[in-house]
């Protein structure tokens, strides 16, 4: 599903030294997986993440996205994929504010090719326990809650990959544990998940585990 | 129906910002209404001064006038006129496109009795050929005649104002009037004619035969100034001319000196009117263009801050799967809604402020749809654009960029 080799991703910081965010990383994610990419703060999971996401191009190395190089796609190829093969969900959530559950839900379903829309977000709102939330907007909910309409927004439009980077780091642990129990059940579907996390206790459900330090994966099982 | 979801999902986003929407939005409106306002109002003005004018001045006439800021500095000039009445009549004669003529001699703030009543008049001595000259509508009695003014007939022809102050009801004609003391016989009035160009009431005069005046009234030599109509308005032009250069050799002036009268014709006048109204037409629309300036400046800001706050709502959209042509016709119709809105109710609202200053002031309503259509088509696309580019390249970027 995803197969990436000899990824490079350099930052300059401000006083000019090169970071090396992503260093010669060679990685493979089978369809249907839950694998986590684990490492501590700072060690490029996020830079990786947002190569995997086609949030990001990397400097340099091969990307096969379902066998397909996406190295050579323009914008408007990888925004196609985004919509319809891949869900994000991020750490600081990325709600629109001001704009109710079902509008953000429904983000990713009014640029789709999908003649009728009507009702999906609600179902996706409903999968994930906020069927009751569907007219609240972003500042009417609790962090935990307002992550759900992140999720349910990932979900809508039925991609394959659900990438979620840090998704319970900004949340207590019972609403962190609530949405690790979703990302479970999104896999139990069948759903491809990788989850990025820097706490262990998030990957006890992983089949594969990728630990990242300064770069460059260490071990990947 | 794939485009119009885009664009509600992009109007609810938009809303979030309302405070700074509904501030780009009158910063727009007041501009445009403004603008509305004083580029009509002065050729409102215009158009006003225009007609006034032209009821004065018939496409048939010029006119002559005694110094005229034209006088040549060791000439002196009597403020009653350097024009000898034997003169003009010479050039009535010897010009055969001039048609008929009258001078004036205006006298203002006289005392008038009749009736146990006085009141201020002004006294305007005119020779009989008034009556044809200025079209004078005699409503009682009869104008004076010929013999009268070669007489000095101390005989008068009022005005409705001077009329009713000091007749009331009464048939004022065959009763005696004095000007100053000295008794004159009312012998016909004429109809109201208003304010002439320079806001003299024309309604508050009596006109008396000019020798009357000249010799009895005031004892001068010469007039303020002539009106002459000519036969053939095709050579009008001409005809000037010929006035001119027989008045400068009656009046000896050499080559170099400037000429101490000034000939009027219409074309002239149009002139006179275009030069006086150039303040208008000149700096009330600057100071409108700097006021749309102002206001442009306003909204390329607020636009600018308006798609740099909204920088990460486009990251997000296109993290999501919008294209970047859906971003940019988002910020685009979104812009050119703002901005299309706010002008055209800008324009209902300066075109209502318009009828009620023109309405206040006495003029006639007009208002300059060019004008109005150019500041508008200017402000809509300052405005597009400042929502537009911006827009365009943040929807270049890739999605990590935005969000961050
Ligand atoms: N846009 C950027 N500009 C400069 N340095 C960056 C940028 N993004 C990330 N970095 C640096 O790259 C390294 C990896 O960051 P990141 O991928 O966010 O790590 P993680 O997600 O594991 O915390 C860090 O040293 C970070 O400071
Ligand atoms: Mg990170």
């Amino acid at each position: 599903m995803i197969s990436v080799a000899k990824l490079y991703k350099t930052y300059r910081k401000e006083n000019g030294t090169p970071v090396n965010a992503v260093n010669n990383v060679t990685l493979q994610i089978e369809q249907g997986v839950f694998a986590a990419i684990v490492g501590p703060s700072g060690s490029g999971k996020s830079s990786l993440m947002n190569i995997l996401g086609l949030l990001d191009v990397p400097d340099s190395g091969s990307y096969l996205f379902n066998g397909k190089e996406v190295s050579t796609m323009n914008i408007d190829e990888l925004a196609d994929i985004r919509n319809k093969k891949i869900g994000f969900v991020f750490q600081q959530f990325h709600l629109l504010p001001n704009i109710s559950a079902k509008d953000n839900v429904e983000l990713p379903l009014i640029y789709s090719n999908k003649i009728d829309i009507s009702g999906l977000a609600e179902k996706a709102l409903i999968q994930v326990g906020l069927g009751d939330r569907i007219n609240h907007t972003s500042a009417e909910l609790s962090g935990g809650q307002q992550q759900r309409v992140a999720i349910a927004r990932a979900l809508v439009n039925d991609p394959d990959i659900i990438l979620a980077d840090e998704p319970t780091g900004n949340l207590d642990s019972a609403s962190g544990s609530e949405i690790m129990n979703i990302f479970k059940q999104l896999h139990s579907k069948g759903k491809t998940i990788i989850l990025i996390t820097h706490d262990t206790k998030n990957t006890s459900c992983a089949q594969k585990i990728v630990k990242i330090v300064d770069g460059t994966i260490i071990t990947d099982k | 129906m794939l485009k119009a979801r885009i664009l509600k999902s992009g109007f609810r986003a938009a809303w979030t910002h309302k405070v700074r929407a509904i501030f780009m939005m009158l910063s727009i409106m007041i501009g445009i209404a403004s603008l509305t306002v004083v580029i009509s109002l002065g050729k409102g003005t215009e158009e006003k001064i225009m007609t006034q004018v032209q009821k004065f001045f018939s496409s048939n006439t010029i006119m002559v006038v005694s110094g005229g800021g034209r006088v040549a500095p060791n000439r002196p000039v009597a403020i009653t006129g350097n024009l000898k009445i034997a003169d003009v009549e010479e050039i009535a004669e010897q010009i055969g496109n001039i048609l008929m003529w009258d001078a004036v001699q205006h006298l203002s703030g006289k005392e008038a009795q009749a009736n146990g009543n006085n009141t201020l008049v002004d006294i305007s001595g005119q020779t009989p050929a008034a009556e044809g000259v200025f079209n004078l509508a005699v409503t009682e009695g009869r104008f004076y005649s010929e013999k009268e003014n070669r007489n000095l007939a101390r005989v008068a022809v009022i005005t409705p104002h001077v009329r009713e102050k000091l007749f009331g009801n009464e048939n004022p004609v065959g009763q005696m009037i004095k000007i100053d003391n000295v008794p004159f016989q009312v012998i016909g009035t004429i109809g109201p004619r208003g304010l002439d160009p320079h806001g003299t009431d024309k309604d508050n005069e009596i006109l008396i035969p000019l020798n009357t005046v000249m010799r009895r009234v005031a004892n001068l030599e010469y007039v303020m100034f002539v009106k002459y109509l000519v036969r053939d308005e095709q050579r009008i032009n001409e005809t000037a001319e010929q006035i001119k250069s027989m008045l400068r050799e009656k009046h000896s002036i050499n080559a170099t000196e400037e000429d101490d009268f000034m000939v009027i014709t219409p074309v002239r006048v149009k002139e006179l009117i275009a030069n006086a109204s150039k303040t208008f037409n000149l700096y009330l629309p600057l100071l409108a263009f700097v006021s749309l300036f102002v206001g442009g400046i306003v909204v390329i800001n607020l636009m600018l801050i308006s798609v740099s706050e909204r920088t990460k709502e486009i990251g997000l959209r296109k993290a999501v799967g919008a294209q970047s042509k859906d971003i940019t016709m988002q910020f685009l119709i979104e812009a050119a809604s703002i901005t299309i809105i706010s002008g055209l109710t800008g324009i209902v609202v300066g075109i209502l402020l318009l009828t009620q200053i023109t309405k206040f002031m006495n003029m006639p309503f007009s208002i300059s749809w060019g004008a109005v259509f150019m500041c508008s088509i200017i402000s809509a696309v300052v405005g597009i654009a400042a929502g537009y580019f911006p827009a365009k390249k943040a929807a270049g970027l890739i999605p990590v960029e935005s969000l961050r």
